[in-house]
């Protein structure tokens, strides 16, 4: 796409400005090949034979490609059960998310509100104290939402710090729409409905990714206010998979609860299953962080 | 502070305060509405499991409950804190964030600076989506290949060896260990802090560029007076928030990889804990600690926020 | 109670509208005696637990009881069960380790046994009766859980292993004694440059816990037999010699380089692919190294050493325990169904109960030959295909130590062992060097907060000394003045308090 960022930056190229884009890119090349081939040795471990894997053969090519770890691991019934509930606290509890730090973050985003200064402190203090779990459990427990869908998805229901971040971003708007809008009569609801949300969008997309990718991360919560196998998510039945028991065998010489470990093209496939559904959420995303959304919402 | 119309009490007699106080309220009915809900959130999920901070000051007891525990006042603040090895924790905890905060904070910047000069869209589009993959793998599996390639066969030191040096059993010594901890910490993560400063970058108005590049401005001028002015709010935010969780490190991720030979620096106050914890049941006690983190996070937010506010008009409150 | 108003409030502004059934519904048609009753263990991921196995179902048909299974994944089972004690949100059956019990025994949350078991359990307290260190694990006097008992189990043991093959190819012999076992590995060294032949997991306290007391002084506080009392090994200055040891392995490349850092995946993997010779641990994990192994190397195999002699002359090494004394189910004192419990504990300690709970159904699973139960060649053959064929069985049908089971039989594990693990058995089971470990004693409220304290400051010194000593970052002089400070850290309080509360369940 040729934004007129592009095409200004390909009519001053200069020898510092070409040598600029070479090194960059190598920089970034070399940023690729880090960040990738930890991935790729999960995905290959994963398809090839786990004696080969045991031997130490596997690192850079598959071998003995085969399926079969897949094959056990999807027709799994818990697995596929727990990968459908990951995606709906996912889906359900962003939504939540999205809507309420909206709400947090644009009155806070505003400097003429008068209960600003007080409120930003109230969200602050609790980045900083916490009760402690046997406080919340008990609440969660008194509200009857324990082993319910409802504990994972309300109570990680604003993410104070995302909420700071997509308050500053509130703030870098421009004000030329708003204030025509407050002479138009337009009250505060209708100004973030109608102008501020539709403007948002990069951050929006942002947060949308970022509050996704932490519900579909989270075992903790699961783990503690559920109880029932058939809702857990996936990321518990992966930890399950990939942390070794310890607590047991701290117990000294006398507990004999050694086991071997689960073979490792097994729990690299649990990994690579738990993670491609949330990878494949970005793509759909990185438009929006493209330049130039901005100006055509401003000329639309 | 100067933007609160409440702040400025002209005339100080009690019917005026009201009214002004009312009108205030009636202006801003709409936003308080908007934040009910919010508001409601933290108040149940946040303010009512506070009250659970005082078991720090009491001797929990399950059988008595929260309220029937024992008082026992600063206890457990003073065991903690006439502890020597105390300070040893907090000493490495806070020197891992501070090199977490020095070494780690530019990187996604910069990674977000370098993407937005790049000229090939799917090249950038490719180098952004593979940058962020190390953040969705599990810090237990991320343990796992540190320790593998830092091993004494590990690729690192293969390619020592290879060059004519010598295996170095690099997680054995002390020295090293916050140094594998951040550069660990920033694989895991630039790419995907980096995505934060796309979002804000992509709100700078194309039509300053446009502007600068009339002014004859070259690439890196507009990088220093647009581009990064443009972000400079998201990232004092970001900043001024790390400072907060000063106090608070990678813990499991330290746990996976420190042995008694590099305690000296890598035992962190949460790692304490949690093997305190494991000994037995010491709620209080791990309460207490919890409060001292929270405290000491909240002062260095508070001093941030005021230097912030004072170097540049960007603040938390 | 705020709380309540709350929860009022949230639900209207939340949650209205998305009613979603959260609550068990009342099985009122399957007649008035069936009751639920909750089960939470940890479960570990080569044994899943499926609540409509066979056992399960012939629990519900033989006691009328609904379990109701909480599975919690092992890794973070203690931090659920942390949670649950500290707000006394008990399921009614729990297994625990006796840890968790202790910490948790003056809580009023979990039911008394010793009443309701003698009258209401009678053959599961004859059982328990006959086994002398059953009441060790008693707190004050009180059984608080039911520990977990074996009709039936070879014994095993952290022993010593070594490639076998590898000694006949050299001409050398199975080594008689640690210097002899040096030897060997060090031979193993020079022979194979790149390996690394005496490996480890889970750090050094894995390390000296399982070869120290072998060695002539065991690692941290211990049962010592010929002293009849409990010794803190590493303060005494006989430890040094144990350290100087490793000193001078990890120095010439015999130990390991990466003995302090290795998980258990990375162990397996250095043991399986032959790149490490020789480890203190597990004997059974040996035959997955040893089939892995004969794909390169076709007469591979690991072989159990038999106990060796140390600088004291004497020979020594510890078995696993025989019983799983130290992990067990309590009841919730709040639970609504004790009466029930104790009739379902009644029929799975003795006679079909416990044949159901280990084998499955007669005729279905398994069948008798010759008078002894043997499981049924269709139902093995099922599962021989499996990465982990025993456990793969056991949780189909539900059996067994992982699921739910009082007493034990642990002879279904055996089935899909090849000949040489018979052989292994057999060699450590005839040793009469191979020693039952001894339960540590109950302790009092007061011993226990004060261990706790103790354990933690006197580790935070060891922990780095011992790391320092053997990979040479400190000194082997610094020895004495490092155990001095572990000393006056209460080295010798712990042996003290371990020593006393022995003495004192020995009176009673």
């Amino acid at each position: 796409m040729v934004t007129p960022r592009l095409r200004t930056a390909f009519s001053d190229r200069s020898l510092g400005s070409y040598s600029f884009d070479l090194i960059n890119m190598a920089l970034l090349l070399a940023v690729i090949f880090i960040t990738l081939y930890p991935m790729y040795y999960i995905a290959i471990v994963s398809f090839s034979d786990g004696k080969e894997v045991l031997l130490g053969r596997v690192r850079f090519w598959p071998r003995g490609i085969n399926l079969q770890s897949y094959q056990m691991v999807l027709r799994d019934d818990t697995v596929i059960r727990s990968l459908f509930n990951s995606i709906l606290y996912t889906s359900v509890g962003t939504a939540i998310n999205l809507v309420l730090s909206t709400l947090c973050a644009y009155p806070l985003s505003r400097r003429d509100f008068s209960g600003r200064k007080w409120l930003t402190l109230y969200v602050a203090i609790t980045m900083f104290f916490q009760g402690g779990l046997i406080p919340l459990y008990l609440v969660v427990l008194q509200l009857g939402l324990l082993d319910t869908m409802w504990a994972i998805v309300l109570v990680p229901g604003i993410n104070a710090f995302y909420m700071f971040i997509m308050r500053t971003y509130f703030q870098g708007q421009p004000t030329a729409l708003h204030e025509a809008a407050i002479i138009d009569g337009a009250n505060d609801i209708q100004i973030l409905a109608r102008i501020v949300v539709p403007l948002a969008k990069p951050i929006m997309a942002t947060m949308l990714l970022f509050y996704a990718v932490q519900h579909w991360n989270s075992f903790f919560h699961a783990l503690i206010f559920l109880t029932e196998k058939a809702r857990y998510p996936l990321q518990l039945i992966l930890r399950s998979v990939v942390v070794e028991s310890t607590f047991e065998q701290m117990n000294d010489i006398g507990a004999a609860t050694d086991f071997m470990v689960l073979e490792k093209t097994i729990r690299f496939s649990v990994i690579m299953v738990s993670t491609l559904p949330i990878l494949l959420v970005y793509p759909f995303l990185q438009k929006y962080f493209v330049k130039g959304v901005m100006i055509g919402a401003l000329k639309g | 502070m100067a933007d609160l119309p409440a702040a400025k009490p002209l005339s100080p007699a009690r019917p005026g305060t009201l009214q002004r106080a009312g009108r205030v309220l009636r202006k801003d009915r709409y936003l308080y509405l908007i934040f009910l809900l919010p508001f409601l959130y933290f108040l149940v999920f946040h303010y009512l499991p506070i009250y659970g901070v005082i078991i720090a000051f009491k001797n929990y007891k399950v059988a008595f409950g929260i309220w029937g525990s024992k008082w026992v006042g600063l206890q457990y603040f003073i065991e903690f804190l006439t502890d020597p090895y105390a300070w040893k924790l907090i000493r490495n905890t806070m020197l891992l964030s501070f090199y977490s905060i020095v070494f780690g904070f530019p990187i996604p910047i910069i990674l977000a600076l370098l993407l937005n000069e790049l000229q090939i869209s799917w090249f950038k589009r490719v180098v952004q989506t593979v940058s962020y993959l190390p953040h969705f793998i599990s810090v237990v599996v991320v343990a796992g290949m540190v320790v593998n390639f830092l091993s004494s066969d590990g690729l690192v030191n293969r390619i020592i060896v290879a060059l004519g040096g010598e295996s170095f059993p690099w997680l054995m010594q002390p020295r090293w260990f916050p140094g594998i901890y951040v550069i660990s910490g920033i694989w895991q993560h630039a790419g995907w802090s980096s995505i934060i400063y796309l979002a804000a970058l992509s709100a700078i108005d194309p039509e300053l560029y446009e502007a600068a590049t009339i002014d004859g401005a070259g690439r890196f001028q507009k990088m220093r007076h647009i581009t990064l002015p443009g972000i400079a709010p998201t990232i004092t935010i970001l900043l001024i928030l790390d400072l907060g969780r000063i106090m608070s490190v990678g813990w499991e991720k330290i746990l996976l990889l420190y042995t008694g030979a590099t305690y000296e620096t890598a035992d962190v106050l949460q790692t304490y804990i949690y093997r305190r914890g494991l000994e037995g049941a010491d709620f209080s006690y791990a309460t207490a600690v919890g409060v001292f983190q929270g405290l000491v996070g909240l002062a260095f937010v508070i001093g941030a926020n005021y230097l912030s506010r004072r170097l540049s008009d960007t603040s938390l409150w | 109670m705020r709380i309540s108003w709350f929860a009022a409030g949230l639900a209207l502004l939340l949650v209205s509208g998305m009613a979603w059934s959260a609550g068990e519904e009342e099985e009122g048609a399957a007649g008035a005696e069936r009751v639920t009753i909750t089960y939470m263990r940890s479960e570990h991921p080569s044994s899943p637990i499926d609540p409509e196995a066979p056992v399960y179902q012939a629990i519900r048909e033989h006691n009328n009881i609904d379990l109701k299974i909480e599975a919690i994944p092992g890794g973070d089972f203690n931090a659920k069960v942390q949670l649950l004690l500290g707000t006394a949100q008990l399921p009614d059956i729990m297994r625990l380790t006796q840890r968790q019990v202790n910490d948790f025994a003056d809580a009023g949350v979990f039911l008394p046994l010793n009443d309701p078991v003698q009258t209401q359990a009678p053959a599961l307290w004859a059982k328990i009766a006959a086994i002398s260190d059953a009441k060790k694990t008693f707190v004050d006097g009180t059984m608080y859980y039911v520990p977990q008992l074996n009709s039936f189990k070879l014994l095993n043991g952290p022993v010593p292993n070594i490639r076998r093959d590898l000694l006949n190819d050299l001409g050398l012999e199975m080594p008689d004694n640690f210097e002899e076992l040096f030897e060997v590995l060090a031979t193993f060294k020079r022979e194979f440059p790149d390996s690394q032949p005496w490996t480890n997991r889970s750090g050094t306290r894995n390390l000296l816990n399982r070869s120290a007391f072998p060695m002539g002084i065991g690692w941290s506080i211990h049962w010592v037999p010929s002293e009849d009392r409990w010794v803190y090994g590493t303060v005494k200055p006989e430890f040094r010699s144990v350290l100087e040891y490793f000193r001078r392995a990890y120095e010439e490349g015999v130990l390991d380089p990466d003995f302090a850092i290795n998980s258990s995946s990375q162990w397996h993997e250095k043991l399986g692919s032959g790149k490490s010779l020789f480890y203190y641990d597990n004997m059974t994990f040996a035959l997955n190294y040893t089939l892995s192994l004969r794909q390169v190397k076709p007469d591979a195999v690991f072989w159990p050493v038999p106990v060796m002699e140390n600088q004291y002359g004497e020979r020594r090494n510890y078995f696993y325990s025989k019983h799983w004394l130290t992990s067990g189910f309590i009841v919730s004192a709040a639970s609504e169904h004790h009466d029930r419990i104790m009739s379902l504990f009644n029929w799975m300690a003795d006679g079909d109960g416990e044949i159901i709970t280990n084998w499955g159904n007669e005729g279905e699973h398994w069948h008798r030959v010759d008078g002894e139960i043997e499981a049924l060649p269709s139902v093995l053959d099922t599962y021989r295909d499996a990465s982990d064929p025993q456990r793969a069985m056991r949780a189909a049908l539900g059996t067994g130590l992982l699921q739910f089971a009082l007493i034990v039989d642990q002879k279904p594990i055996y089935y899909y062992d090849p000949p040489e693990v018979s052989d292994w058995y057999a060699q450590i089971n005839s040793d009469p060097n191979m020693i039952l470990p001894v339960l540590p004693p109950p302790f009092n409220e007061e011993e226990r907060e004060r261990l706790k304290r103790l354990i933690t400051d006197v580790d935070n010194i060891l922990n780095p000394a011992l790391d320092g000593f053997i990979i040479g970052t400190l000194p082997m002089e610094d020895f004495d003045s490092v155990m001095q400070q572990a000393i006056e850290a209460g080295a010798l309080e712990i042996e003290e308090i371990y020593n006393a509360a022995e003495a004192r369940t020995r009176q009673s």
